[in-house]
């Protein structure tokens, strides 16, 4: 199951943002890692991927680094303290989402602490 | 080291010294061409290639393009390199065309805002470019697509104002067979002529002006039959009005008056515009006048008053028969006529009072009464419909009566080159730098021309009509073209802009001749009846026949004074203050320097830019020229002013 366009938009960047949150990545660490960790629900089109992820740098959410050093050089992605505060921020608002569809009956509280 | 990286962090110098260690590498450290990149990362071709589009589509500059060209370079072998076939990973991937947009905008967000500030300022520039050329290309194409609309006749409604029309009760034929005779002999005094030889007595000593006296009186003599039936004709109806370019005249005509007096410039042009109509028997006219001109002064001379004063009073008829509300030409040459008759009343009883009987010098005031502002006043209709032709061969028509000026103005133009403006030499006059697109644009409308000619028309009409001693300033900057001219393109201002306030402000000041010569006549009939002169003006008012005289500087009475038996009269001049006489000498005073109003603008500005003219009185006449004790002096008060300073100022 893919997401909508306009739910990726907004859930994308956050993911990535998550992603990183725990070490640095290239970018088809990135893709698997995003595949992997959501079941392929927000594997997005790599062709989206990295103009996001020159955007997040644009903002400076994240920063990166080329590493030359091995045989094939790499660009690295790690996410910013402005990235982190980001980050929070998102997750915050995406909790009362989820707590939102809940009251509404949308999503189901079991099934979510099941999940 | 998150954000971007100060200075002291970017400059390998400044962390040396502050001991810091180098930041991570943003950049790859070689950046080779993107080719070079897909080249030697030795990708299946498919993969090649479509990095390559990707790359090319993103655009940025050489280091953006290969730093993303490594980007999907390793993102593909990584991609490879887990087992994924070539096919799969392009699938994987997505839309080349989608990734490329996107990765364009982003590697442009990335550039920092310099970049973005210079972006969109030359975006703006471009638009703004754009908006101009498109304006320009709109302005041209409607200044050069677009021709001027002839609506109109109005050459035919100029000649409906012509009440005189060739026929049974034309006295033109006559007129013209009399001058061709007057013309022929004057030819064999002089080879060369100029105006009229034979009336010339300019530049000449007492000898020569004796010759040339003895000269007028033999062509006199010799003539006498021509200038009778000139003195004759001019009561009469003459067709001397208006006619279109391509008119026929008589024979006889084109022989007196030769084949460039219907199309001078040779062309044969048809034009049917008003700038084209002729006026080839006006000149004629005028020098009927003046060999009844000379003729009343021979005359004078030879004590032959009954001939002199029926000179005057034919030249005073001949100015109201060419007179018409056809042209304004038409009646400015009336009013000259109109104003050598009045001159020379003045001359010949100044010069020769005993010519004249009692009788002869009333017929004259009589005469001269008749000259006043309303009789000289222009009828200005046909000269606006003049210009409302000149209008609609310049501007285009909308249909509402409105338009602008287009490219068909200025080759309409080009045919009325008499009427270049002098300020400017032939050389550097272009028609090209006068009237283009841009210019057209902001030139005043065709409607606003057209309000402006009639606002013009009514400001002449009543500022004629007002004595000038009560002019406001505003009168006096109404005079000048209005401004909606201003703002034309030099070649359409120059052929639109109309003169005629200039010229009615001069109508004041012949009327006033008029009343000079008329109080000089009173004077000498005042003198026959009592044996001596009069000492004040009142006492000659029963003698004018008329109405009263009046000082056009500041309205009150001309100022008259007797001293040793001579009477003077004077004007206050344009500074309107009477300095009991004191005045400029001149012998060939005109209108215009007799009454300088436009001197006296100058002092109806407060403040002014220039220095007003010297005061002083203007003396019109000194009667008799001989007193008792010889030539009349002027009053030891008098203070010599050059003539030319009474206009120039300083």
């Amino acid at each position: 199951m893919r997401i909508e366009t306009e739910l990726m938009r907004g859930a994308g960047p956050v993911a990535v943002l998550k992603v990183l949150e725990r070490k640095e990545m290239y970018g088809y660490e990135l893709v698997e890692a995003l595949s992997a960790r959501s079941d392929g629900l927000l594997a997005m089109g790599q062709s989206t991927l990295y103009p996001l992820l020159y955007n997040l740098e644009a903002k400076s959410l994240i920063t990166s680094r080329w590493d030359e050093t091995e045989a094939r050089p790499r660009k690295y992605y790690r996410i910013t303290d402005a990235g982190k505060k980001k980050l929070a921020e998102a997750t915050k608002q995406w909790r009362d989402v989820t707590k939102a569809m809940t009251s509404l009956g949308i999503l189901n509280a079991s099934a979510l602490a099941g999940g | 080291m998150e954000k971007s990286l100060p200075m002291r962090d970017r400059s390998p110098i400044l962390r040396w010294l502050r001991g810091v260690k180098a930041p991570p590498q943003t950049q790859p450290m070689k950046a080779s061409r993107p080719e070079v990149v897909v080249a030697e990362a030795e990708l299946p071709v498919p993969i090649g290639q479509a990095v390559l589009r990707v790359v090319r589509r993103a655009g940025g500059t050489r280091k953006e393009r290969s730093a993303l060209a490594m980007e999907l370079v390793a993102h593909f072998r990584d991609s490879l390199a887990a087992g994924v076939s070539a096919d799969a990973a392009l699938a994987a991937f997505g839309s080349e065309r989608t990734a490329a947009a996107l990765l364009r905008r982003a590697i442009r967000r990335k550039r920092g805002w310099l970049w973005a500030s210079w972006w969109w300022s030359s975006r703006a520039a471009l638009t703004c470019v754009l908006a101009l050329a498109v304006a320009y290309g709109w302005a041209a194409a409607r200044f050069w697509l677009l021709s001027p609309t002839i609506s109109k006749d109005y050459v035919a409604e100029i000649l409906a104002l012509d009440t005189v029309r060739s026929g049974a009760q034309d006295a033109w034929p006559r007129m013209r067979d009399a001058l061709r005779a007057l013309a022929r002999d004057e030819r064999s005094l002089a080879e060369r002529t100029p105006p009229l030889y034979v009336l010339d007595e300019r530049y000449l000593d007492d000898a020569g002006l004796r010759t040339r006296q003895r000269e007028q009186r033999e062509f006199v003599e010799r003539n006498r039959s021509a200038i009778e039936t000139l003195r004759s004709v001019a009561r009469e109806p003459i067709d001397s009005g208006p006619m279109r370019p391509n008119s026929q005249l008589t024979p006889e005509d084109v022989e007196y008056l030769g084949a460039s007096a219907i199309a001078p410039d040779g062309s044969g042009a048809e034009d049917d515009s008003a700038a084209f109509l002729r006026l080839p028997k006006l000149a004629a006219v005028q020098h009927a006048a003046r060999f009844l001109e000379l003729d009343a002064r021979v005359a004078a001379r030879e004590g032959d008053g009954a001939r002199a004063t029926s000179d005057v009073l034919a030249l005073f008829e001949l100015g109201r028969a060419v007179r018409r509300p056809t042209t304004l030409v038409e009646q400015l040459v009336s009013n000259a006529i109109s104003a050598t008759a009045l001159a020379l009343s003045q001359r010949i009883v100044l010069e020769h009072p005993q010519a004249f009987s009692n009788e002869q010098l009333a017929s004259l005031v009589e005469a001269l009464a008749l000259i006043t502002p309303e009789s000289l006043a222009l009828d200005f209709r046909g000269e606006e419909l003049v210009h409302r032709d000149f209008v609609q061969r310049m501007f285009s028509d909308d249909g509402s009566g409105d338009g602008r000026l287009v490219a068909g103005a200025t080759e309409f133009a080009r045919q009325l080159s008499p009427i270049e403006p002098s300020s400017v030499s032939r050389d550097e006059f272009s028609l090209d730098r006068t009237a283009d697109p841009i210019r057209a644009l902001t030139a005043p409308s065709r409607r606003e021309v057209a309000e402006a000619l009639s606002e013009a028309h009514m400001t002449a009409s009543a500022l004629q009509l007002k004595p000038w001693w009560q002019w406001t300033g505003d009168d006096f900057e109404s005079t000048a073209r209005p401004r909606t001219f201003d703002e034309l393109p030099e070649i359409a201002a120059s052929v639109l802009t109309p003169t005629w306030s200039r010229t009615a402000s001069l109508i004041q000041g012949v009327a006033s001749v008029a009343d000079a010569a008329r109080a000089l006549l009173g004077v000498e009939l005042y003198r026959r009846e009592h044996g001596h002169l009069a000492a004040s003006i009142s006492e000659i008012a029963p003698y004018l026949r008329g109405r009263d005289l009046h000082d056009p500087f500041d309205g009150a009475a001309l100022r008259y004074a007797v001293e040793n038996g001579v009477a003077r009269l004077w004007t206050v001049g344009p500074d309107g203050i009477d300095d009991g006489g004191a005045h400029g000498e001149c012998n060939e005073w005109t209108v215009d320097e007799r009454f300088p109003i436009q001197a006296r603008m100058q002092y109806g500005r407060s403040p002014t830019s220039k220095p007003p003219p010297p005061r002083g009185d203007i003396t019109l006449w000194r009667f008799p020229i001989e007193s008792e004790g010889g030539t009349s002096a002027p009053p030891s008060s008098a203070r010599e002013v050059p003539c030319d300073s009474l206009l120039a100022g300083g």
